[in-house]
C-alpha cells in the first residue's frame, strides 16, 4: 500500500494482508455461478485526464498508458467510454457544430479533440490495438 | 454566427428546447443576438447560469428538453454519424454510441432530459437507422434513479423524498386517594403506542418484497432466519451451502434458505424484528403516605423493541480496541459441544468466524424490559417532635435506590434501555440523605 498526504507523497507502507472479514458482507460472489461473461473492463476518456497526463514527463505517461492498457501488464483497460464533445471533464464547453442554423452539420467539426481525446485515444491504442471504444454526450456538471 | 464559444451551446443540440426559452429571454433582455433559431447554436449559455441555473430554467425528469421536431431530430442524427466519421478518418472505431448519459437526470445545471417515448421515437427514427448505416451500435446507456442500486458503485446525492408516516397515542390515568385520615395513596399510568410506515421509497427494481422498505416500519431490521444450531455431521452435510463460511460444523448455526437458491446468502435476510427505537412504552408509580411516612416507586418499561448484540460481545475472536472494555459473555460458558448439545452459543471457534456473525435471529434480540427505576422510603419526623426539639422547619431522613430491578430476555449485563447495547453495563444507585430545612 502507498500513501499520499499533504506533507509526504507516494510513501510505501508496506503489505497489507488481507484479513478475514468480521463485518457483514456487502457483496458475495458466487465463483461457480456464471450468469453474464464480463466483456471487459475500461475507464472514461476525458479532456482534463489528458491535460494532466500532458503535465507529466513523456517518460512517467507512457509508464501509465502501458499500465493502464497494455495486456498483461496492469489494468488491462480493453472497453472504453469517450464523451460526444463536452462533458462533466471537458475543458470547456463546447460542441462539434455552432453554426446557427445548420441542420446538414455541414459545418461539423471535431478540430477541438485534436488537442485532447484524440491523442490520448491514439496514445491508449499504441498499447492495446483492440480497443473497443462507445461514446455519450454527457452534460457538464458543476466543475 | 458563432458567439462566445465558451458557454455555446452545452456538448451539441441536446439544449435546443432550453435554448428556445433562453433566446425568448434574451430578446426579452434585449439581446439582438439571440438566434432566431431558438438558440440552436447560439449563445445560450449565459456564464452567470452555468452553476446557478435559475429553478425555472432547470431540466425537469419526464420531459423532452429537445425539440421533438423532425428536423432537429434529424440534425442530431446526422451530428452523430458525422462524430463517427470523423473519429473513424482518426484512425479511431467507435463501436456503440449512447443517445444521452443519464436521460432522466435533470441537474440544477443545463442537463438534457428525455422521456422514454422521446427516446424511443429518437432512437427508432433517426439515431437508430442513422447508427444502423454505420454499423455502429446504439447503446441505450444508463438511467439515473433517485437511488441507485448496489451495481451503481457510488452513492446517489442526498435529496428529501420518499414518504413516511407515523401516528401513535398517548394516554395517562391517575388515581389520588384516601383511606382513613392518615393514609394517602396514588397510582399513576401512562402508556404511549406509536407506528410507523414508509409509504413511498424508490426501492430498486427487482428488490424482492421481503427487503423493500416500502410498506415497512421506519427502521425495521432485516436478517437471516435462525432455526439453532446443527447437532450433527450428518446435518451439517445436508444443510444448505452457506456463502459465509465453507467451514461448517456440528454447532454451526443453521439459517433458512428463504428464497430456496440453494445458498444462504444475503438474498435470504428477510425482516426478523421489531426497530430499535422505542414505539411502545409505558410506566407506572404507586406509592403512600402514612403519617410521617412515605413509600414511593416507579416502573418503566418498553416492548416491541430490538437491539443487535454486537459480534464483539458475542463472539469469541473478535477484533477489539485495546483500551475499550467488554463485557464478559456468560453465553459462552454453554457454548455447544459434542456433549453439551443443548448449549445456547455456537460451537466455540480458535479464529472469527464469518457464518453465525451474519445478522440473524441469533443476534437481534427482543429488547423488551421492565424496570424498577425508582424507589424511595422517607420518614418525616413528626410535628410534635419537631416542635420539641425547635430546631427545624421540616426534619426527614429517605433512602432510594434506582434501576434497583430491571427484567429482560437480554443477557443480564446488558441496559436494555441504552440505543446501543455495547456500553457502560446498567449501574445501581443507591441514596441515603436528610432533607432538612430551617
Amino acid at each position: 500500500m502507498v500513501s499520499t498526504t499533504v506533507n509526504h507523497a507516494w510513501v510505501d507502507q508496506g503489505t497489507v494482508n488481507p484479513a478475514e472479514a468480521n463485518v457483514e458482507i456487502d457483496v458475495s460472489v458466487s465463483v461457480d455461478k456464471t450468469l453474464q461473461e464480463i466483456e471487459g473492463l475500461g475507464s472514461c476518456f476525458n479532456e482534463l485526464g489528458w491535460t494532466s497526463l500532458s503535465e507529466l514527463s513523456d517518460a512517467d505517461r507512457e509508464s501509465i498508458m502501458q499500465e493502464l492498457f497494455a495486456p498483461g501488464v496492469g489494468a488491462n483497460f480493453t472497453i472504453c467510454r469517450m464523451p460526444v464533445a463536452a462533458n462533466d471533464f471537458s475543458r470547456e464547453w463546447y460542441s462539434y457544430n455552432e453554426t446557427d442554423g445548420d441542420f446538414a452539420m455541414a459545418n461539423f467539426s471535431n478540430d477541438n479533440d485534436r488537442e485532447t481525446l484524440i491523442p490520448f485515444i491514439k496514445s491508449a491504442q499504441k498499447y492495446q490495438p483492440d480497443l473497443a471504444i462507445w461514446a455519450s454526450p454527457c452534460v457538464r456538471h458543476r466543475g | 454566427m458563432k458567439h462566445n464559444k465558451h458557454y455555446a451551446s452545452a456538448s451539441s443540440l441536446r439544449m435546443a428546447e432550453m435554448a428556445a426559452t433562453f433566446a425568448e429571454q434574451q430578446k426579452k433582455e434585449g439581446n439582438e443576438n439571440a438566434g432566431t433559431m431558438g438558440g440552436f447554436f447560439s449563445n445560450i449559455m449565459n456564464p452567470k447560469y452555468q452553476n446557478d441555473l435559475p429553478l425555472d430554467r432547470e431540466g425537469k425528469e419526464g420531459t423532452d428538453m429537445f425539440i421533438q421536431e423532425d428536423r432537429y431530430l434529424q440534425a442530431y442524427a446526422t451530428y452523430f454519424s458525422k462524430f463517427i466519421d470523423a473519429y473513424r478518418i482518426e484512425g479511431i472505431d467507435i463501436f456503440g454510441v449512447m443517445p444521452q448519459n443519464e436521460f432522466n437526470s435533470a441537474q440544477v445545471f443545463p442537463s438534457c432530459c428525455w422521456t422514454a417515448a422521446g427516446l424511443a421515437n429518437f432512437i427508432g427514427k433517426y439515431l437508430g437507422p442513422a447508427m444502423q448505416e454505420q454499423g455502429v451500435e446504439v447503446i441505450f446507456g444508463t438511467m439515473e434513479r433517485r437511488t441507485v442500486p448496489p451495481t451503481y458503485g457510488s452513492q446517489s446525492p442526498y435529496a428529501n423524498m420518499g414518504e413516511t408516516k407515523n401516528h401513535g397515542i398517548d394516554a395517562e390515568l391517575k388515581w389520588n386517594s384516601k383511606i382513613g385520615q392518615h393514609f394517602n395513596y396514588f397510582v399513576k399510568v401512562n402508556l404511549s403506542l406509536s407506528e410507523s410506515r414508509i409509504i413511498e421509497k424508490d426501492d430498486p427494481p427487482a428488490t424482492p418484497i421481503q427487503q423493500q422498505d416500502e410498506g415497512k416500519p421506519i427502521g425495521w431490521q432485516s436478517g437471516l432466519i435462525s432455526t439453532g444450531l446443527y447437532q450433527t455431521w450428518n446435518a451439517v452435510y445436508n444443510s444448505t451451502i452457506s456463502s459465509y463460511s465453507s467451514n461448517l460444523i456440528p454447532g454451526s448455526l443453521s439459517y433458512v434458505d428463504y428464497n430456496g437458491d440453494g445458498i444462504i446468502d444475503v438474498f435470504d435476510m428477510v425482516p426478523i424484528a421489531d426497530p430499535s427505537y422505542a414505539t411502545k412504552t409505558y410506566a407506572f408509580s404507586l406509592g403512600f403516605n402514612w403519617k410521617g411516612f412515605g413509600v414511593h416507586a416507579m416502573f418503566n418499561g418498553m416492548f416491541d423493541i430490538s437491539k443487535y448484540i454486537s459480534d464483539l460481545y458475542l463472539f469469541e475472536y473478535t477484533g477489539h480496541h485495546p483500551l475499550g472494555f467488554q463485557l464478559l459473555n456468560n453465553e459462552q460458558l454453554d457454548a455447544w459441544t459434542p456433549t453439551n448439545t443443548d448449549g445456547e452459543h455456537p460451537a466455540l471457534h480458535l479464529s472469527s468466524n464469518n457464518h453465525d456473525k451474519q445478522r440473524s435471529t441469533y443476534n437481534v434480540r427482543s429488547s423488551a424490559f421492565l424496570r424498577l427505576k425508582t424507589l424511595e422510603v422517607k420518614y418525616k419526623i413528626g410535628k410534635r417532635l419537631q416542635d420539641k426539639i425547635g430546631l427545624f422547619e421540616s426534619f426527614e431522613v429517605y433512602v432510594n435506590g434506582n434501576n434497583l430491578a430491571t427484567w429482560s430476555d437480554l443477557p443480564d449485563e446488558f441496559d436494555p434501555e441504552q440505543s446501543q447495547l455495547e456500553v457502560y453495563p446498567i449501574t445501581k444507585r443507591y441514596n441515603l440523605g436528610l432533607r432538612v430545612s430551617f
